[in-house]
């Protein structure tokens, strides 16, 4: 505090004595280059890159830390600061000294009106005009000189100011002004001289990788546990950042200045913890789970092998605290079956995994999670845990309590024995699986588990576990002999998608790994093979008589979307689209923009896109010509920004009588497309991997505009269909389970061809009506009625069938289908759509007759990522009793559905649907319609078409 | 000086390039610039700009230069991409990127002699201090050896031998992985000319360039 006065009496000496270089008001004088008001006010209408053109040329230019000030943006951060005001003023977290500091110091901040800016840099500024402002007389834009230092902001409130570090961090520069508070602080916020506001973990317990603060950065560390804290910082540091980096300074504000270089000695950088797999696939160490979770939407394959088991996992985490999988688990030594069976093919058991995190880790206490290991299958490795995770910097320690086959050793007594003695036996396992073993449930022996992970470098992790199981009591009586509970294993990560591991379990097996994994919302590819979007001019073109056949070409080329017409109304543009598709539906629309602004006259100041499909009016995008101008060609300040796309709710009729078609496309009856096709069948006894892979030609005839001839032919190119001899039994209608029939017995296959007349109701009631061949199996006619209002969350379909089953070679004719020939079925269901608006969670809950007459339910709950990535499960439950069903008890998956518009780089309308059920059995089998309301009526959806692609990060070209 | 209004660059771009000025407008200096889905050989070059042929990984693209500007240090080149990325070169060394996905915003040289001087002189250390995006990683400061080396076999040099090349190498002292600069420089009488270029922003973004069309 001493030192602090005196550095404060002392600038004001040296103010008063008007030394050069020295105390803040020197500083003010000599840290702007160029300010507007002082020679270099901006022309109106003059370009930010013109004005920095217009500068100067001083190597000593800070471009990084550039101010450009609006005076429309006060009023808004006039706010801020009335907010920021008050949160101080009741800030019962802070000690009043505190509190009045930073009353004090925030009070005497001006209202600046700064807007921050992306990137500045003259030359690129003038390549990309929709990142460089227009400026007005009344904006301010100031250039600094480059500083040297970085200030901090310290929990009292005061300011202290150290020369900048290369490679020193949010922490480094905190432990050197506020030594005694760091310790107690868990985030810093990190307020760039570019105005960006980022918040970082810092502590010993959290800490994760970090940008550095840059010269002219102002860190602020809140001290933790504090409620309100959080609220407070956020207020803060965007209140900050809208001042140029040395206010403070210009504020004659009392500095802590911590001279020398020395000062600051950076030491390691902050790592982020890598997770990764156990051999089970989950999050863990070897055979142990931990509490740790993956980031939302990571994906994983894993592979690992110990003698004699090799795990095939698919993990994903389609929320923060939960993590999911499935698992194929060989048994090297044990058979499938019989011989005659299954010849010499090892033994597989299938399972499903689940982890919940119950709540975070604080600095303490720590992460803890509850999970399932196995629930659903045949329970031969049924598990469950619960287990907590502390870090202390490069180590994370987890312990935990394991019941079945993770806590068969049972080294210390179950701890619910307390609630009575059936929690000392386990139950029986679930028989024919898919049934959830509730009887077994954190009963019977239990064991203690835990390890250690150690990350010395940030691809490395090393590894070492206590093991609960003493593998004594084996599934299949496969007891392996253990020298020692202790494993120890080693992770790579050699580049962000790919681990390798490798480890000595048992004290005497070893174990190989390899994982795969993604992060599903962050899939995208740049679309490197796409037609550049036109660039944006500035003025329209003056032509009133455009060429409207290269427009419609052109809108085509961008979008993928048909044209059906263009027509003008007054200054209105229409543009008739059918058949949209895609995921990143207002990409599209942005490239259809620019077309139009690239051709449509002068005179228009509005484009309006219709989007149809088979002449059903669905939705419609109105484009406000000058503000999406303004918005491609120009940087705007927050308050000046003008929604230029508007989503709105459709018209009844295309037509108007004051229209004048200007374009109008010629019919195009026919359309066809090749795509490979591929279909697998996978564990099943004849081989773990039956696939056929070939050609697929789906094709569509429009016999008038809303009736379509559409199907599709198949070509078998390539399959190991020769070894699939094996027809699952079933108790039930062989409805479904003649898969190996239908898949083998042709080449060539039909599985699609059908009439379907598609129309609308009214505004909010579309409906279809088809016959034909419906799908692989099954052909007949029927229904569907669809009640969806625009942007609405809930959709209510019905659809009504009735099939009889097809030829096994999927061609034509009902007379060759096996015990199921001449079977024939009413099947339907009533469907509720319900868009959750939580966590981007979307339900389907269906209710009706499935293909074997059985009566009952399927619930289909799918949560998708921005770029519209998505993961989901279903599970149908009907009147059939579990032995009646068989194998799995009842019918259950989960899919995973991925645009292709995130995989390839040239957009595309088709979509990757991947689903995976254990078992293909006759209970609650649905009848697979090609052609769906839903579907159909997509843009009816805000969220469906409301899908982003993640930032690629990419080189959009070479650089 | 050769900042100026780009609507005045329209007028006198010719007359500024005879003073060895050289400026683009960077409408057109974008439209000229390709992509990377068209193939460079069939592409028709405008005589009248100037070009790099710059190879990402494999993937090869033509930047446009949009300003060529004499110093104190040497002439600032700026070429663009046809998606608007930024590179500037001081006497063929990178000084600036802006739009990549990695940026060396500014990169400062100090000691640094001029290509004649390496010519005598051989090897030499210079200091390089640069500004990295994303990562505010500012004021890198690293120590950089330059030194010739023989012509290499694995450039990737097109329509020139790299035997017709003087080859100089740059290594940064404790490099932390990242690669090593290369230089490949036509000297005509005692003039030398970076006509090659190979630098690593990062340890995972590594690109080459290479004056385009050949002309020796």
């Amino acid at each position: 505090m001493a030192r602090y006065f005196l550095n404060l009496i002392c600038t004001s000496c040296l103010l008063l004595a008007g030394w050069p270089g020295q105390g803040w008001a020197a500083q003010e004088a000599n840290t702007h280059l160029a300010k507007s008001g002082h020679g270099s006010a901006p022309l109106a209408g003059e370009r930010l890159s013109d004005w920095l053109l217009r500068q100067a040329p001083d190597e000593r230019a800070y471009s990084f830390g550039l101010t450009w000030q609006v005076p429309a943006e006060r009023v808004v951060q006039s706010q801020l600061k009335v907010d920021l005001l008050a949160e101080l003023s009741t800030a019962s977290f802070l000690d009043e000294a505190s509190r009045n500091n930073l009353l004090a110091l925030t009070s005497a901040l001006p209202v600046t009106g700064r807007v921050r800016l992306p990137m500045v840099d003259a030359r690129w500024l003038q390549a990309n005009p929709a990142f460089d402002p227009v400026l007005q007389r009344d904006h301010e834009v100031s250039l600094p000189l480059r500083p040297k230092t970085v200030s901090v902001l310290t929990a009292g409130g005061k300011i202290c100011r150290l020369p900048h570090q290369p490679g020193a961090q949010a922490r480094h520069y905190l432990e050197v002004c506020d030594p005694q508070n760091t310790r107690h602080m868990d985030r810093a916020w990190v307020v760039q001289a570019d105005g960006s506001v980022a918040d970082y973990l810092i502590a010993f317990w959290n800490e994760r990788a970090q940008d550095e603060p840059a010269p002219g950065a102002l860190i602020w560390g809140a001290l933790r546990s504090r409620s309100g804290s959080e609220r407070l910082s956020r207020l803060l540091t965007d209140y900050l950042a809208t001042q140029p980096y040395d206010a403070f300074f210009a504020q004659a504000m009392p500095v802590h200045e911590v001279a020398g270089p020395a000062a600051l000695q950076p030491g390691r950088a902050a790592m982020t913890p890598l997770l990764s797999a156990s051999d089970w696939g989950m999050v863990g160490l070897l055979q142990t789970p931990t509490a740790r979770m993956a980031a939302q939407g990571d994906a994983r394959f894993h592979f690992s092998r110990i003698y004699p088991y090799e795990r095939l996992n698919v993990f994903v985490q389609p929320f923060d605290a939960l993590e999911a999988g499935f698992r194929y688990t060989t048994v090297l030594n044990r058979l499938y079956g019989s011989a005659s069976l299954s010849g010499s093919q090892t033994y597989k058991d299938k399972s499903m995994d689940f982890k919940f995190r119950l709540f975070e880790e604080t600095a303490y206490r720590p992460q803890l999670a509850v999970g399932i290991i196995d629930a659903g299958g045949t329970g031969l490795f049924s598990s469950e845990f619960v287990v907590a995770n502390k870090r202390f910097g490069r180590f994370d320690a987890s312990l935990g309590l394991g019941w079945g086959y993770l806590g068969s050793s049972g080294n210390i007594k179950n701890p619910f024995s307390a609630f009575g003695a059936n929690f000392d036996k386990r139950g029986a396992g679930a028989g024919t699986g898919g049934q959830v073993n509730t009887q077994a449930f954190f009963r019977g022996p239990t064991a203690l588990f835990g390890g250690i992970q150690y990350q010395p470098w940030d691809n490395w992790v090393f590894k070492a576990e206590y093991d609960g199981n003493h593998y004594r009591n084996e599934p299949q009586s496969n007891n392996h002999k253990q020298r020692t509970p202790l494993n120890f294993g080693v992770v790579y990560r050699p580049s962000p998608s790919v681990n390798f591991s490798a480890g000595l379990e048992r004290g005497n097996t070893l174990m190989l790994g390899l994982t795969l994994h993604t992060s599903l919302p962050r899939l995208g590819a740049p679309k490197v093979s796409d037609t550049s979007t036109p660039k944006v001019a500035h003025l329209p073109p003056r032509q009133d008589v455009p060429l409207w056949t290269g427009t419609a070409a052109d809108i085509v080329d961008m979008s993928g979307w048909g044209v059906q017409s263009i027509s003008r109304n007054g200054r209105v543009l229409q543009v008739v689209l059918e058949g949209a598709s895609g995921a990143h539906w207002s990409e599209r629309v942005e490239r259809i923009a620019a077309v139009l602004h690239r051709d449509a006259p002068a005179s228009i100041d509005t484009f309006d896109l219709i989007l149809t499909e088979q002449g059903v009016v669905l939705a419609e995008r109105q484009i406000r010509r000058s503000a999406w101008v303004k918005a491609n060609a120009t940087f705007s300040a927050p308050s000046q920004r003008e929604q230029s796309i508007v989503s709105a709710a459709p018209r009844t009729s295309l037509d108007s009588a004051s229209q004048e078609k200007v374009w109008t496309a010629t019919p195009s009856r026919f359309a066809y497309a090749v795509v490979p096709s591929w279909q697998q069948n996978i564990g099943g006894p004849d081989g773990f991997l039956l696939f056929r892979a070939g050609v697929s030609v789906p094709m569509q005839w429009k016999l008038a505009s809303n009736v379509s001839l559409s199907g599709a032919v198949s070509l078998n190119l390539l399959d190991n269909f020769d070894k699939f001899k094996y027809t699952a039994p079933s108790n039930m209608p062989r409805v479904k389970t003649y898969l190996r029939e239908y898949m083998t017995s042709s080449r060539l296959n039909v599985p699609n061809l059908q009439v379907t007349h598609f129309g609308q109701w009214s505004d909010r009631q579309f409906y279809s009506v088809y016959a034909g061949y419906l799908e692989s199996m099954y052909a007949g006619v029927g229904g569907e009625w669809l009640y969806r209002p625009w942007h609405s969350p809930f959709a209510l379909g019905v659809d009504v069938n009735r099939v009889q089953q097809r030829n096994f070679d999927q061609l034509f004719g009902f007379d060759r289908a096996g015990t199921q020939t001449g079977y024939r079925v009413d099947t339907g269901h009533a469907t509720v759509y319900w868009d959750t608006g939580w966590e981007s969670v979307h339900l389907k809950l269906s209710a009706g007759r499935y293909l074997a007459g059985d009566i009952g339910a399927t619930i289909d709950a799918s949560k998708t990522f921005d770029n519209g990535v998505s993961v989901g499960v279903w599970a149908t439950r009907t009147n059939v009793s579990a032995e009646r069903f068989g194998e799995g008890s009842f019918d259950k998956g989960l899919y995973l559905r991925i645009p292709f518009d995130v995989m390839t780089t040239k957009r595309s309308g088709n979509t990757a649907f991947l689903a995976y059920s254990p078992l293909t059995r006759d209970g609650g089998a649905r009848l697979n319609r090609s052609f769906t309301l839903h579907g159909a009526t997509m843009a009816r959806s805000q969220r469906e078409t409301g899908f982003v692609p993640a930032q690629t990060n990419a080189f959009r070209s070479a650089p | 000086m050769c900042y100026s209004k780009r609507v005045f660059l329209l007028v006198v771009g010719a007359v500024l390039g005879l003073t060895g000025c050289v400026h683009t407008p960077v409408t057109l200096t974008l439209v000229e610039s390709l992509g990377l889905n068209q193939s460079l050989n069939a592409v028709r070059l405008d005589p009248q700009l100037r070009y790099l042929r710059v190879n990402v990984d494999g993937r090869v693209a033509l930047m446009v230069m949009g300003y060529s500007e004499p110093s104190a240090k040497g002439t600032l080149e700026t070429w663009y991409s046809a998606e608007g990325e930024v590179l500037r070169l001081l006497n063929g060394r990178v000084v600036s990127t802006a739009g990549l996905n990695v940026d060396w915003r500014a990169v400062r040289n100090k000691n640094l002699p001029s290509w004649r001087q390496l010519l005598e002189r051989k090897s030499t250390e210079f200091v390089r201090e640069r500004d990295e995006m994303p990562g505010y990683r500012f004021n890198l400061t690293e120590t950089v050896s330059i030194y010739p080396v023989p012509a290499p076999a694995n450039a990737k040099l097109v329509g020139l031998e790299a035997s017709k090349l003087v080859w100089f190498e740059e290594a940064v002292r404790n490099a932390n992985g990242l690669p090593s600069a290369r230089y490949g420089l036509r000297v005509v009488g005692d003039v030398p000319t970076v006509v090659y270029g190979e630098q690593c922003l990062s340890v995972n973004l590594c690109f080459s360039w290479q004056t385009w069309p050949v002309i020796f």
